[in-house]
């Protein structure tokens, strides 16, 4: 886990020179027709959410189904 | 992982509905302007909710030919997924209402009624609360069920439409059709309702699951103790 961190930190550390580039595009669309886009992103982030809930609930219970099962 | 089609089919009708609804162009009125949009999200809650209610009372009536726990679990998380829906089509239409009509809360009629009807399942969850033995608690909780789902008809499609009201398609106004000049909003309406309402459904089933995990715990830890003592 702490390598996984590590790694990804090092590696935004030097990549965000070569991002300069692609961050002015992303920021002038997010600016344009009236930042709808934004509003876009937010609700894909709360969907993103609501459907990973869901998802570690299925595997949760999926988990705790077979074991009961199991049990028997 | 129970991941069935129609689960899949949720997460793409909403990412459509929402980058869709967002993003694709629809009619513009005066007042309106882009709120509009809430066609796609106020109004399928109040879609999803009258449909998850009525699964709720379908499994009320089958609890009381056949009383089965999962009967009785599918009636009471529909009821409870369906009260969620309520809710939040109520403050979601409170918040449109206020940048559009004026106020969060006017006693428009359908307003009105939508809360007088949220407060009757309310009610449900309170008679749930109250009796302990868990037959009875089913069994009263399914014939009150009926009869609350009994209100919705006469409380939110007949008065809204008999007295004065704001509501599109009531008090005298047109459908919302008016405001679907070109047809093209019923292109992501259409995928809401049923998205949402699968959204809802998808909850019912999860909670369902769970509750019965939960019981069966419930069953083995008392199986235990007998077997100790």
């Amino acid at each position: 886990m702490k390598k996984i961190i590590l790694f990804c930190l090092g590696f935004s550390f030097i990549a965000s020179h070569t991002f300069a580039q692609q961050k002015n595009n992303l920021e002038s669309l997010m600016r344009s027709n009236g930042k709808i886009y934004v509003v876009v992103a937010v609700l894909g982030v709360i969907l993103v959410g609501i459907f990973g809930y869901l998802w570690t609930m299925e595997r949760k219970l999926s988990k705790l189904e077979k074991e009961i099962q199991n049990q028997h | 992982m129970q991941l069935s089609w129609w689960k899949i089919l949720t997460i793409i009708l909403l990412f459509y509905v929402v980058i869709g609804g967002m993003l694709m162009p629809i009619p513009h009125v005066d007042i309106n302007d882009e709120t509009s949009r809430n066609l796609y999200y106020h109004v399928p809650m109040w879609f999803g909710m009258t449909l998850i209610l009525t699964v709720s009372m379908v499994y009320a009536i089958r609890y009381l030919k056949k009383p089965t726990e999962l009967n009785d679990l599918y009636s009471v998380e529909a009821a409870n997924v369906g009260i969620l829906f309520g809710i939040l089509g109520i403050v979601t239409g409170m918040i449109w209402a206020q940048y559009t009509w004026g106020t969060y809360w006017h006693g428009d009629p359908k307003q009105n009624a939508s809360a007088i009807f949220l407060l009757i399942y309310l009610a449900y969850m309170v008679l749930r609360g109250a009796i302990q033995d868990n037959q009875q608690k089913a069994k009263i909780a399914a014939i009150y069920n009926i009869f609350a789902y009994a209100t919705m008809i006469p409380l939110l499609f007949i008065l809204p439409r008999l007295t004065a009201s704001l509501h599109p398609g009531n008090g005298g106004n047109p459908g919302f059709n008016i405001y679907d000049s070109d047809g093209k909003m019923k292109l992501v309406f259409y995928p809401a309702v049923i998205g949402w309402t699968l959204l809802g459904w998808w909850i019912v089933t999860l909670r369902v699951r769970m509750n019965l995990l939960i019981n069966k715990y419930k069953e083995q830890m008392l199986e235990k103790e007998v077997e100790v003592s």
